[in-house]
């Protein structure tokens, strides 16, 4: 284990891949020095085997009706009780997790390069080619994010893909912008001319050069806005306009229980929870990773 | 010897200021032209001109015997004329491996094997080959700004541009760079423009000096005629003094 | 004896590393009378730090310790900081590299040299107003009327740095410490600040500490001069002996240095001793 952090932190790294790994061992490092962003991972961790082994966790299946046992509170059998259907809510919480971890993971990589490419092009190319794209931009930021998924759901029609699509759609002006800031700053680097006289292309310049030091801020933006899509997506499912019942969707759980809030709390309650359990994890890696990935907070 | 950049009324405005006022220069092949001035001389406009960063000018800039047009240099232009840059913190990318820098010419003019041309470029300029996969913040400024070299190198250039290459530089690292670039000049027999505010480095290296202020050119010299301080206009002999005013204090205290 | 100005021994700021502390100033000792002291060492060498330290401006996570740090026969260490910061800008001036950064760029020159006097001397605003138009004359800036109502943006980097200087001993301070003053102004512009502050710092009787990287320019312009490397003083001698330095890393700097008039084909290069680091 010695020698291979040895290997790792070395001041002279023999090979390309060595001095990766290297980068990578020591943001890692970082990242879980700081406890809350620790504590986010670990959820997040959790979150993934959760939804990876959902079959296996699950005491029950999702669908599986059993009307006689229909509204039992928090009890041995199950432990998150059941709802208005006799289903064990323990186990739609746990399938769940494979639905919010497919809307959170589509959603960012739809998002992430969308508000990238539009906010370096545009940052990079000045002129008219960036007045276009921002204002473009501000007609997007200028409708509440909720109100235009809203929109774009009725149009396209409920259903899960469409809930992504709106959420996607409504999601990247804010990185749009994040990353034209950056990317005016890095403009006047020296570096990038040094690269202009090199001879590189533009798109060689955009993507080498600009694209690796706006990534790092974007991304820890996106931890920090998952978040938000996750509860978007939550919101769309309890409006009806996301997941369709019968699935687990945590959002239209949360809608199915609301009916039941005052005399059976358990219904609404536990996919409440489970969704402010993986927006916090979230948020705590985002704000862990904008530490760690801030070449301006190195050092200190 | 036939001149390898010429340039004629070369005129830079930045809105109503003129950045440079109708300069006409010559640098010839194989010698090292210094230009010398203060901020705001204009100085480094030249250079910028030259490698297409300032796009709005008017005149002729000619470079090898083509004539140069707005701010678009094609690719066999960048592999002939190469730049080195005041800062070396700044003109190296900070998220790159000295590897991944000096690969970068290499990847765009299709030179050859890195795994063959990196090591040698870092050795042409007396580099260990231990810094390859280190970052520029983990080198000394001396170091940043011989990898800045080895990079401007790689294509195998006949014109370099030295843009104050030393002035971020403490004086004993200064010292190893202008051997640096003397001998690189001479053994490849490079074209070279040096521009610094420093007079006495610029005499050092260059045989033939231009002295600039507020855009102009205002005095051509050769270094028997600054040895011999035999200098006319008033801010070449301003040069002049504030480079030998200490100098000459210190000296005048040691008597 | 007179107890000089300031007396600094076995002054030491370390800063946590990967390894543990790393000492960027190594056990300094040294005082300074009503003279001119020059502090000359290469990036690194620890000479900016021992300014700072002897201002207490020493940055996070740094830590100062010193065997004696005193100003003008008063231990600074035993002092709480607020008296320390009283002591800072009143009676100790510090004037830095780039006056654009030290000038408050929403305010006019005038205006913030009036709150300095107003501050210091409890002068009315029309008395205040008149001593900074004389504080600017006597940096000799050209129609100080003008001047006064001018934003920091609006004046050259020669100007601004003689507004600094100007705001800084309007207090009346009897020690200034200079770091890089003049180093991020051109060459014929330096000549002339240097001129002024040696004028006004030998009218007033005061002490001056002028850190540079400029080996020349301080011999020029100092008294005596502190040669720093690696965090300690290497070499020590009188302005005036300095073409008779003894210590090799000094000899080196003065000889690596470009000159008009010389033809030389290789500038000697430093070649450093390990053993000039150790003490």
């Amino acid at each position: 284990m010695s020698a291979l952090a040895a290997w790792l932190t070395t001041a002279t790294p023999a090979s390309r891949a060595q001095a990766r790994a290297g980068r990578f061992y020591r943001g890692t490092l970082a990242l879980l020095a700081n406890p809350l962003a620790a504590a986010g991972l670990v959820l997040v961790a959790v979150l993934l085997l959760v939804a990876l082994f959902a079959p296996v966790l699950a005491p029950y299946a999702p669908d599986a009706q059993d009307l006689a046992r229909r509204l039992q509170p928090p009890s041995f059998a199950h432990p998150f009780g059941t709802d208005q259907l006799g289903r064990d809510i323990l186990s739609r919480v746990i399938w769940g997790s494979r639905i919010t971890l497919v809307i959170v993971a589509l959603a960012a990589i739809t998002v992430a390069p969308i508000g990238l490419a539009i906010g370096i092009v545009a940052g990079y190319r000045g002129g008219w080619v960036d007045r276009v794209l921002m204002r473009v931009t501000d007609v997007f930021m200028a409708f509440p994010r909720l109100v235009l998924a809203l929109a774009l759901v009725a149009a396209l029609g409920p259903g899960i893909e469409n809930a992504i699509i709106a959420i996607a759609a409504t999601a990247w002006p804010p990185f749009a912008r994040l990353a034209r800031a950056e990317t005016l700053t890095l403009r006047r680097q020296d570096f990038i001319a040094a690269a202009r006289l090199q001879g590189a292309s533009h798109g060689r310049i955009l993507l080498r050069h600009i694209l690796p030091l706006t990534i790092s801020t974007v991304l820890a933006r996106l931890t920090l806005d998952l978040a938000g899509m996750i509860l978007i997506a939550a919101g769309l499912g309890f409006l009806g306009l996301g997941a369709q019942p019968p699935s687990p969707e945590w959002g239209a759980m949360v809608a199915t229980g609301r009916e039941f809030l005052t005399d059976q709390w358990w219904v609404a309650t536990m996919p409440g929870a489970a969704i402010f359990l993986v927006s916090l994890a979230f948020n705590l890696i985002g704000d862990g990773l904008r530490d760690v990935l801030d070449p301006r907070s190195q050092g200190r | 010897m036939s001149a390898a950049i010429r340039i004629r009324g070369l005129t830079v405005r930045y809105g109503p200021l003129k950045a440079l006022d109708g300069i006409s220069l010559a640098a010839a092949r194989g010698a090292c032209l210094g230009i010398v001035g203060e901020s705001g001389s204009g100085k480094s406009t030249v250079l910028r001109v030259l490698t297409g960063l300032a796009p709005d000018w008017q005149g002729e800039v000619e470079v090898g015997g083509r004539l140069l047009a707005g701010a678009r240099r094609d690719l066999a232009f960048c592999r002939d004329v190469q730049m080195v840059f005041q800062d070396p913190y700044g003109s190296l990318h900070p998220r790159h491996t000295i590897d991944a820098i000096l690969d970068e010419p290499i990847a765009i003019h299709r030179l050859g094997d890195p795994a063959r041309l990196i090591p040698q470029a870092l050795a042409d300029v007396g580099l260990p080959a231990d810094v390859r996969f280190r970052y520029p913040h983990q080198l000394s400024g001396g170091q940043r700004q011989r990898v800045a070299i080895a990079r401007a190198l790689l294509p195998e250039p006949s014109i370099l541009l030295l843009d104050e290459p030393t002035s971020a530089l403490d004086v004993s690292v200064q010292a190893e760079i202008l051997n640096l670039l003397m001998a690189i000049q001479e053994r490849r027999g490079l074209t070279a423009i040096l521009v610094s505010h420093n007079l006495a480095v610029v005499a050092h290296m260059c045989p033939r000096v231009l002295v600039m202020d507020r855009g102009r050119i205002v005095e051509e010299l050769d270094r028997d005629a600054l040895d011999a301080g035999q200098v006319r206009s008033p801010q070449a002999i301003a040069l002049v003094a504030a480079s030998r005013h200490v100098r000459s204090q210190a000296s005048n205290a040691g008597r | 004896m007179t107890t000089p100005l300031l007396e600094v021994s076995g002054l030491r700021v370390a800063f946590p590393g990967q390894d543990g502390p790393r000492e960027v100033v190594r056990g300094i000792s040294f005082t300074v009378g009503r003279e001119k002291v020059g502090i000359v060492g290469e990036s690194g060498s620890g000479k900016s730090m021992t300014a700072r330290a002897i201002l207490d401006l020493i940055p996070p996570p740094g830590r100062v310790s010193a065997d004696r740090l005193a100003f003008a026969g008063e231990d600074l260490t035993r002092l709480r900081p607020k008296e320390r910061a009283r002591l800072r800008g009143r009676r100790i001036a510090m004037v830095l590299q780039d006056p654009r950064h030290a000038l408050n760029p929403v305010m006019t020159v005038g205006a913030q040299l009036a709150e300095t006097f107003q501050v210091h001397h409890r002068l009315g605003r029309g008395e205040a107003r008149r001593c900074s138009i004389e504080a600017l004359d006597a940096v000799h800036i050209r129609d100080p009327e003008r001047v006064v109502r001018l934003y920091p943006h609006e004046i050259s980097g020669g100007m601004g740095q003689r507004a600094m200087i100007a705001m800084m001993l309007a207090p009346g301070p009897e020690l200034l410490l200079a770091d890089e003053p003049t180093s991020a102004l051109d060459a014929t512009v330096e000549a002339g600040i240097l001129e002024t502050l040696d004028e006004l710092v030998t009218a007033r009787g005061m002490g001056l500490v002028l850190v540079s990287h400029d080996l020349d320019l301080v011999a020029a312009f100092c008294d005596r001069v502190l040669v720093f490397y690696a965090g300690r003083i290497v070499e020590e001698l009188p302005a005036r002996d300095l073409a008779q330095a003894r210590h090799p890393y000094t000899q080196g700097l003065l000889a690596c240095v470009p000159r008009l008039g010389e033809r030389r084909r290789e500038l000697p290069v430093l070649r450093r001793d390990p053993s000039w680091a150790a003490s």
